[in-house]
């Protein structure tokens, strides 16, 4: 039994005919903040669609748990824990916030903790439990991504894997939920994070991979990474 | 006077039967997408479905429905997977294509077995009489029967975990997916309830009025224009739009020949579509 939460090897795949990740290797200790840095158009969202099998891999192996979930659907692999906090949130529109957070107890695992899991999203983000009975279209960017968090919990995640935390969230609520990323990682959940602001992403993340053109030609504890010279030229602006 | 009320009320009552019709094909619509031209093949084998079934049993009709819709759900399920499962991601002309294919079909091997001569279903409950008036009973039990259908429908699609995951898959199929609700599983089941719903009315139809294996498709135009009244995809307001419908229907008969409502029908059908784009209960927003 390794630490290793979730595992990539050689990873690759793409859109059609275009091909986007030209072999990915990535580990994601178990308890770990794993981040996924890197410009755009460099595969980040495409590799957490291609773990989550929204796009299937063309060749190499996803191993979760040190279990082969390469080839299952995305729905299987939700079932296992294996969960994917969207970009763009992605909610369900004309269902409630309630319904929202109901369907990601979904799965047989997640109902089992449904209760305990509410719980903890209500901690997490109390304003939520205000806007139970609300359309989720009708919510304010940050509350829509309250609730995409708040359901990704409500999965009951092994890994639980976020496509851009902070995109288009107002700076104090964007430091809310790294916050809060903290708190999760505490209470044992496995987390990878894409994530566009990289000085925020380096100093919450326990280790670092740096995207470039489909490929990871840099990775590092992430305090190690911050002070590479062409991370700090390319990424921070330093 | 009180001819046009009671006219209005018996149209209201034969409305409700549109409406459950017209929620099948709601409902297949807003989930994934898909016109589902086997709808008026699908009301017609209700209508024949209840024909063998109360003629080897004569019980009350309106407990046959349970039967009736059983074995819709598991001919929704064979055509699902027949016609609809390969073409549910290829554009919307497939879809018309292939459930065309299977309509024409069904009412071909209808045609073969029991020719284009109508039947009937000979029952009748006992009518209340208000005045000058008769409603026939089976009028009033078929819409009670369509009601109760459609608040079934209304209670698993909002209170079950089964019903809301529908709904998950009719606003955000991807979503879904990542909540780990299999879609594939959640189109089938789907698609079954709408079959099941069509053959429903078309099976409480056989209790009002005489039909052969073709009657299916004037319902199925019915259907299409209470779907656009309500706006596509909204089982619920389908029932409402069927009610006006049929309101409408019992409003205008007294003044002229059956063979106009059609006109009138698809007159408000095109209004409609030009005032109301996304249906009377539509929201301005997506």
């Amino acid at each position: 039994m390794s630490d290793v939460a979730l595992e990539l090897n050689s990873v690759e795949s793409g859109y059609g005919e275009v091909q986007v990740l030209w072999g990915i290797s990535i580990k994601a200790r178990a308890g770990q903040l794993t981040t996924l840095i890197g410009a755009n158009g460099a595969g980040k969202t495409t590799t957490l669609r291609t773990t989550m099998g929204s796009i299937r891999p063309w060749r190499g192996r996803i191993l979760l748990n040190g279990d082969d979930v390469t080839k299952l659907s995305p729905h299987a692999k939700a079932a296992r824990g294996l969960v994917l906090v969207p970009e763009g949130r992605q909610l369900f529109p004309d269902m409630s916030v309630q319904e929202n957070l109901e369907m990601g107890a979904y799965s047989r695992r997640a109902r089992a903790r449904q209760k305990e899991n509410l719980e903890r999203v209500y901690q997490a983000f109390p304003r939520l439990k205000e806007r139970l009975k609300q359309r989720a279209s009708t919510l304010s960017g940050g509350e829509q991504q309250m609730v995409a968090m708040g359901r990704g919990l409500m999965q009951e995640p092994v890994v639980l894997m976020i496509d851009e935390l902070s995109l288009g969230l107002a700076p104090v609520l964007a430091q809310q939920l790294f916050l809060t990323l903290k708190t999760l990682k505490q209470q044992g959940i496995t987390i990878v994070l894409v994530e566009q602001n990289v000085h925020l992403a380096l100093a919450v993340s326990d280790y670092t991979y740096v995207f470039a053109e489909g490929r990871v030609p840099i990775e590092g504890e992430s305090e190690k990474v911050a002070r590479m010279d062409e991370v700090r030229r390319a990424y921070l602006g330093l | 006077m009180s001819g046009i009320l009671a006219s209005m009320i018996d149209g209201l009552l034969i409305g409700s039967v549109y409406g459950l019709a017209a929620m099948g094909l709601s409902l297949i619509w807003g989930v994934m997408d898909v016109i589902n031209l086997t709808h008026g093949a699908m009301i017609a084998l209700g209508m024949f479905g209840m024909y063998l079934l109360f003629g080897a049993s004569a019980a009350n009709p309106y407990l046959l429905l349970i039967p009736v819709i059983a074995a819709g759900l598991v001919l929704g399920m064979i055509v699902y997977w027949l016609s609809v499962s390969w073409v549910i991601d290829r554009p919307q002309l497939m879809s018309l294509l292939s459930t065309f294919a299977v309509n024409m079909m069904v009412i071909g091997i209808g045609t073969a077995i029991w020719s284009t001569s109508p039947y009937n279903v000979n029952f009748s409950l006992p009518g209340i009489t208000v005045g000058a008036y008769t409603f026939t009973g089976n009028h009033i039990a078929a819409a009670i029967s369509a009601v109760v259908i459609a608040l079934l429908l209304e209670l698993f699609l909002y209170r079950t975990r089964a019903g809301k995951a529908i709904r998950a898959v009719a606003d955000n199929r991807d979503a879904a997916e990542l909540m780990g609700i299999s879609s594939t599983q959640v189109l089938m089941v789907a698609f079954a309830i709408g079959i099941a719903l069509a053959a429903a009315s078309g099976a409480l139809v056989s209790t009002l009025f005489p039909f052969t294996i073709l009657s299916g498709a004037s319902y199925q135009l019915k259907s299409f224009v209470v779907t656009v009244l309500a706006g596509l995809g909204k089982p619920f307001g389908a029932l409402v739009a069927g009610v006006l419908l049929g309101l409408l229907e019992g409003a205008v008969s007294p003044f002229i020949a059956v063979s106009w409502i059609p006109l009138i029908e698809f007159g408000l059908f095109v209004v409609v579509l030009i005032l109301f784009p996304r249906g009377i209960f539509g929201r301005a927003t997506a």
